[in-house]
């Protein structure tokens, strides 16, 4: 490849945190809709720090790349050439690997919430809202990932890792022919499985990490120490601030979603609400006035006009829809 | 002009020692006589132009295999890119062909472009087309191949990060 205009050989690298703030900058300013307010972000972040002005030079150059050879893509057979050739080598995956630096966890918190689907961009595996999906590891290690999630698996000689950015995975261990011990980290806990089958769930720095075993033991510590409390089958933990909780037992209902349902008993309808909200995009709301309705039942996750109407059914209230995005539970006028 | 020479003469004795293991492991890769014999020179072609010192290698032939393979690579990059240029060529109605010239050129930019996209779906390039060749916005993209702007967006920033990694890592 001809080199570029931004490119100077020899040129210190950019560190992996700094350059992924670049790239979801460059991104944005490129979005065509990129407000008054974003620009002075943007401006901020240049000037912060002279690291991130050197990314961003750098940054400004790759959309010339493209453009410096746009006259050969005006012709349309050329075009449709380049969308659908597909030269795939071995190392391909080993090519996309780069885009995940290593000290992205956590830095790249600095726009927590909004900045998911920039997370989900960069991770190795990531479902939508509303998805799930299973996935089979090289190593024969399965992975249920539940709505909004993200992971990045991290294999190497020396240890096989998977790490939750966000959301929750179902993991099934299988034990590694090379004997590397498996680690799942999330932004506040290292769990080091035991032969086992286990779910973790973790939304954004701060917010603790939730772990309940399945089979076998998981042993649960916080990152920076060494010690290690052993989680047993049938019970779970929450790791936050304070360490490692005591552990209770587990509800079999908190991991019905791998099978694709919520199961409530005696469940009321607000946590109803709040948990199948996660399932969709938008708004669900329930009022207050309902909230304390109990339900009891197994609801379906990939159909949730199916559960609207059954909570119509089996509770005094209805569902209101002020556009699709955007729903509220609330009690049923008496006609 | 003493290192000017030595580096020439160093040059030498790598080809004279592992030119025929080269063609050797070349034409496994290959599996016909001819081009394996260019590639090698092709190889040794790169190594005098980059002038980086060859005289203290410790693994020469992972050096010369390394050399060789990104050759490789790129040959079969480009009859990728050639085939896919038939295919679309070949569902044109329009009568529409260039010069040998003008193709050979055109190949040339499409298999540059194609390395600066490695390993993008045809989905995100077809996204990132849109946006940097013809000026759409992300919303006008998303309305346009009914994705979302969040999915835009995200395949945006594979792009970049791909351009990124193809030119700087």
């Amino acid at each position: 490849m001809n080199p570029v205009p931004a490119s100077r050989p020899r040129e210190l690298p950019i560190p992996a945190d700094v350059r992924d703030q670049a790239l979801a900058w460059l991104t944005l300013s490129q979005s065509g809709d990129i407000s008054e307010t974003e620009l002075q972000q943007l401006q901020r972040w240049r000037q912060s720090d002279s690291e991130h002005e050197r990314a961003w030079q750098r940054m400004t150059g790759l959309p010339g790349v493209l453009k410096s050879r746009a006259q050969a893509l005006e012709n349309p057979v050329a075009r449709s050439a380049l969308q659908h050739s597909r030269y795939v080598s071995g190392n391909r995956r080993q090519a996309l690997k780069i885009l995940v630096g290593a000290g992205l966890l956590g830095t790249i918190g600095w726009q927590t919430k909004d900045a998911h689907w920039l997370q989900a961009g960069l991770a190795d595996l990531s479902t939508a809202t509303g998805e799930r999906r299973h996935h089979r590891l090289a190593d024969g290690t399965q992975l249920w990932l539940n709505t909004d999630s993200a992971v990045d698996i991290r294999f190497s000689i020396n240890e096989r890792r998977i790490v939750l950015r966000y959301g929750e995975v179902d993991i099934l261990t299988a034990s590694d022919p090379a004997q590397r011990p498996l680690l799942v980290q999330t932004h506040d806990a290292v769990l080091r499985p035991l032969g086992t089958r286990f779910t973790v769930r973790s939304d954004e720095a701060g917010s603790g990490t939730f772990l309940s075993v399945s089979s076998g033991r998981v042993a649960a510590s916080v990152p920076g120490n060494p010690a290690q409390q052993i989680v047993e089958a049938g019970y779970q933990a929450y790791i936050g601030a304070e360490g490692v909780s005591r552990s209770q037992p587990t509800n079999p209902a908190s991991v019905a979603w791998i099978d694709g349902f919520i199961v409530a008993e005696r469940m009321s309808l607000g946590d109803f609400v709040v948990q199948l909200a996660r399932y969709r995009s938008g708004v669900l709301r329930c009022d207050p006035q309902v909230a304390d309705l109990l339900l009891t039942g197994s609801y379906p996750l990939d159909d949730s006009e199916r559960i609207f109407s059954l909570l119509e059914d089996s509770l005094p209230v209805s569902i209101v829809r002020r556009t699709r995005y955007w729903i509220t539970v609330t009690a049923r006028r008496s006609a | 002009m003493g290192t000017y020479n030595s580096f020439e003469q160093d040059v030498e004795v790598l080809y004279l020692r592992h030119n025929n293991w080269l063609k050797g492991w070349l034409q496994r890769r290959l599996g016909q006589g001819a081009d394996a014999d260019d590639l090698a020179q092709d190889t040794f072609v790169r190594i005098i132009r980059s002038r980086s010192p060859v005289n203290e290698l410790k693994q020469p032939l992972a050096y010369l295999a390394t050399i060789a393979n990104s050759l490789l690579v790129n040959r079969w990059r480009r009859l990728a890119v050639e085939r896919a240029y038939a295919d679309a060529l070949a569902t044109q109605v329009e009568h529409f062909e260039l010069s040998p010239e003008e193709r050979y050129l055109l190949i040339e930019t499409l298999t540059e472009i194609d390395e600066l996209l490695h390993g993008l779906s045809p989905r995100i390039r077809e996204i990132f087309l849109l946006s940097q060749l013809d000026g759409l916005t992300y919303k006008q993209i998303a309305a346009q191949l009914g994705f979302s702007v969040n999915q835009v967006q995200k395949s945006m920033l594979k792009a970049f990060s791909r351009c990124y990694a193809s030119l700087f890592e």
